[in-house]
């Protein structure tokens, strides 16, 4: 008893700056709302420039998610299947984006997809209208596009090790019953995969539903997401609190909800592996 | 230098599992086995010789001394585990001067201390090598050195042997032996290999379900089970369900048994054993005599094992004959009957 | 082929920053016409850039130092004590930094540190102490998972069969063994501190702006003095990065000897 307390003990200056530092703030964001008995959320719901926002996060939430795990999924395949060394290199290189502040890549993209971008003058050489190009990407999905950037090294992180975990001999095995590699791939691998794709879904659509930096850089505060309202309603122009907490209480919840659903899969995946 | 467990009572709070009133001792120089299926407790014994846990009740004195409430790191007890457990970021010298640099021995004493005990495990060559370039019995070689280097009053190996091949085990067993020996330290070692515990140890203690069963010499537990499970998990056995019928009857399954059946009176329902290799083919005797035939034959090189079949049963037995036969025989003094038990 | 077209993906943006910051003008061409080392010069001569890059590198390493010093003990004591809090800590440090967006963390320390009872809002600590709650997780997790793989448990039970108190094994077995999650972990952190932009934005003082807050503003001019802006970031992690694993190694070294 007297070991277990000492261990503990040690646990606690990293706890107290939680406390201080990060339950205590977000305590306050969630009381801030009931002040005045929820009456700036619940004019929330009827503010057109808020809904507009809440659908265009959900837009941008479910096409980083959805692009960034069609990308992750093969580009994480075809690293499991790579040597050792020339996979480290890979992963070295793609987990570099990770660690980039976002405004680097919302600068980056600027450079390619702008509208005198390196792509779009690209795309323009074959007939496609730089006007279209620069719309597209100052738009939600053109947002996520950008988002994708870092979120596809996460996907492939997630995913990297489920693959390598995977025993391959159960496609040869499939193969030697009859069926070909892509019917193996999806009766056997994609099942067993399920789960961590799932994860990391919701993992990358959180993110992309809550952050702000990257769209602020690319297109101001000017396009309809919620972190950027939350933004502008908390920096010089507006100022306006209440609404302020009530957006950010949207947020916490949109965003710990998504991480819920990721926790609830990962739990039943580890039960399920507990119980075979 | 000796061990003694008395009534040693533990139960870990989060499982509800331990060890209960278990009684063991181990004399100055010997070489105890603690041997059981897993979940027997027998490790749990181990580390609350340790010091790795403190037990409930009862007591623990390592050379006469009581150590219950004196915490692991000031028993002096050196320890083999399974997973060798020698530290990645230290060479085999630095392992084995560890303990030595812990009790303060200057730099160059403990070097040449540590040197001298990897001489005595054949390992010199390797001192300035990381455990990690080396095998899993040289690895387990450098621990033992380790645990013995520093003059430790008693010896505790933790299934020292099951990550090793076949092969290496039973040449590591010899090593373990002769080093314990040639110290003269008091051992205890836990494995899970009645193999290992018979031809090492100097005596065995059995445990199940946290209880001990039997301790004994490997001889004695062998020749005189207390129990069907004892017998049952040293070496191979035939265990028959059977009642007595008289001083010298006793029936089982397959007919009746002529034996000693004293204590046991007429009517008691007793198990019988027999070893495999008391089963004689073709007997020259005329009682304990049973027909049948072979029904399930394995040649293990030096011997044949057999399960002959006396209609519905079979008797397990041992032979190095290769003929085949159809008749074997049970001299009544390889008749044992222990206290009735299900299988 | 895919990965070689993921790689170029990556390396396109990074690539025309590189270029475009070396670049006279740019403006409606594939690539920039004439070279100059203008705009690093400018970078250079620009009072509210250097003061930035200075405020930047002070908060990263004070939250480098902090988060180890905090996240080892921790790693160590939840790993050991297998308890229900031990789970649901880990748990939720792997959900935190992303169940609460950075702005809505950001809005909390508006509420909280701008009362009377604690005014402590624009000051460089504060920053130092949203760097540290936010990455601490990273180092957190991949300790936990060194810690997990090497069986530090074991390790330290043998070092205890063999005499070593708390403090001994502690110096002795655990942090030497911990060296490299510590230092990969480095690399995470400084790297995040340095690029982080969402909460220092929005909680920063007008003379402790980090870098990154600052860098935005030079987004509405030239592109030149944006990419070369934007580069310097760009080293500035790197640097942080391999200078903190430099940090971490040589420390380790000179333990042991």
């Amino acid at each position: 008893m007297n070991k277990t307390i000492k261990i503990l003990l040690l646990a606690l200056p990293a706890f107290a700056v939680l406390v201080m530092f990060f339950l205590v703030p977000l305590g306050s964001v969630l009381v801030e709302p009931f002040l005045d008995k929820g009456e700036a959320f619940f004019s929330l719901w009827s503010d057109p420039l808020f809904l507009k926002g809440l659908k265009g996060s959900t837009l941008l939430a479910l096409t980083a998610g959805a692009l960034s795990v069609l990308v992750g999924v093969p580009v994480a395949l075809r690293l499991s299947t790579m040597k050792e060394k020339a996979r480290l290199f890979a992963m070295f290189c793609i987990s570099l984006p990770l660690t980039f502040s976002g405004l680097i890549v919302a600068y980056g993209f600027i450079l390619c997809f702008g509208r005198a971008g390196f792509i779009t003058l690209l795309l323009a050489e074959v007939g496609v209208s730089p006007d279209w190009v620069a719309g597209l990407v100052y738009s939600p999905v053109g947002l996520a596009l950008a988002y994708c950037y870092y979120l596809i090294p996460r996907v492939v992180l997630l995913l990297l090790p489920a693959l390598t975990n995977f025993d391959r001999s159960l496609l040869v095995a499939a193969n030697s019953m009859g069926a070909t590699r892509l019917r193996a791939f999806f009766d056997v691998l994609l099942p067993e995969l399920m789960p961590t794709i799932g994860v990391s879904f919701c993992l990358v659509a959180a993110v992309a539903f809550g952050a702000y930096g990257t769209a602020l850089a690319l297109v101001g505060s000017q396009v309809n997401i919620l972190p950027l309202l939350l933004y502008s309603s908390i920096s010089d122009t507006g100022t306006n609190f209440s609404q302020a907490a009530a957006i950010s209480l949207v947020l916490l919840g949109a965003c710990s909800m998504i991480m819920g659903v990721a926790e609830v899969i990962a739990m039943r995946r580890e039960q399920r592996l507990k119980r075979a | 230098m000796s061990i003694v467990i008395e009534n040693c009572s533990f139960v870990y709070p989060s499982s509800g599992i331990g060890v209960h009133d278990v009684n063991i001792s181990a004399e100055d120089g010997e070489l105890v086995a603690v041997i059981g299926s897993s979940g027997s407790g027998k490790t749990t014994m181990l580390k609350l010789v340790a010091g790795f846990e403190q037990a409930n009740s009862g007591r623990i004195l390592i050379n006469g001394r009581d150590v219950c409430g004196v915490p692991a790191r000031l028993r002096n007890v050196g320890m083999v585990f399974q997973s060798y457990a020698l530290f990645p970021l230290m060479t085999c010298a630095e392992n084995v001067a560890y303990p030595l640099k812990i009790r303060k021995v200057p730099p160059a004493e403990r070097r040449r201390k540590a040197l001298d005990m990897l001489e005595r495990v054949g390992l010199a060559a390797f001192a300035d090598r990381l455990p990690s370039s080396m095998s899993g019995g040289q690895q387990q070689r450098v621990a033992l050195a380790r645990a013995l280097g520093f003059n430790p009053d008693v010896l505790l190996l933790d299934e020292p042997l099951s990550a090793l091949d076949a092969s290496l085990r039973v040449e590591l067993r010899r090593e373990i032996r002769r080093l314990q020996k040639e110290q003269g330290i008091t051992a205890l070692h836990v494995t899970h290999d009645q193999e290992e515990a018979l031809s090492m140890a100097d005596k065995v203690a059995l445990m199940h379900q946290g209880r001990l069963i039997q301790i004994a010499t490997p001889q004695q537990l062998y020749d005189a089970p207390v129990n069907r499970r004892v017998a049952a998990f040293v070496g191979h056995a035939n265990l028959w369900d059977g009642v007595v019928v008289d001083a010298d009857t006793v029936r089982v399954p397959f007919g009746e048994l002529r034996c000693t059946c004293a204590p046991y009176k007429s009517g008691d329902k007793v198990t019988v054993l027999v070893r495999p290799e008391r089963v004689m083919p073709d007997p020259e005797q005329t009682v304990n005599v049973f027909d049948g035939v072979i029904s399930n034959d394995s040649f293990l090189g030096a011997v044949r094992r057999y399960i002959f079949s006396v209609g519905d049963s079979g008797i397990q037995g041992e032979t190095a004959r290769r003929r085949s036969f159809t008749r074997v025989g049970i001299a009544p003094e390889a008749v044992q009957l222990l206290p009735f038990e299900e299988a | 082929m895919l990965v070689i077209a993921y790689l170029v993906y990556i390396f396109l943006p990074i690539a025309l920053l590189l270029i475009g910051s070396f670049g006279e003008t740019w403006t409606n061409t594939f690539l920039p016409t004439g070279f100059t080392l203008r705009w690093y010069l400018d970078v250079w001569n620009d009072p509210s850039f250097r003061r930035a890059f200075v405020v930047s590198l002070e908060v990263a390493v004070s939250t480098c130092v902090i988060v180890t010093a905090l996240a080892v003990p921790l790693a160590y004591a939840l790993t050991r004590s297998m308890g229900k809090i031990a789970g649901l800590t880990g748990r939720f440090l792997a959900i935190m930094p992303i169940a609460a967006p950075p702005a809505v963390l950001a809005f909390g320390y508006i509420l909280i540190f701008s009362t009377d009872a604690m005014p402590f809002l624009g000051a460089t600590w504060l920053i130092i102490a949203a760097h540290v709650v936010s990455t601490l997780p990273y180092m957190f997790q991949t300790l936990v998972a060194d810690i997990r793989h090497l069986h530090l448990d074991r390790l330290e039970l043998a070092a205890e069969s063999l005499g070593a108190s708390f403090g001994q094994r502690f110096f002795h077995i655990i942090l030497p063994s911990l060296q490299h999650s510590i230092f990969s972990g480095l690399v995470v952190v400084s790297a995040i501190s340095i690029g982080e932009f969402q909460i220092t934005n929005l909680i920063a003082g007008f003379l402790n702006r980090t870098y990154p807050v600052v860098l935005l503003q030079s987004f509405y001019g030239a592109t030149g003095f944006a990419c070369s802006t934007t580069m310097v970031l760009l080293l500035l992690a790197c640097a942080s990065a391999a200078g903190s694993a430099l940090t971490a190694r040589s420390a380790s070294k000179s333990k042991k000897h």
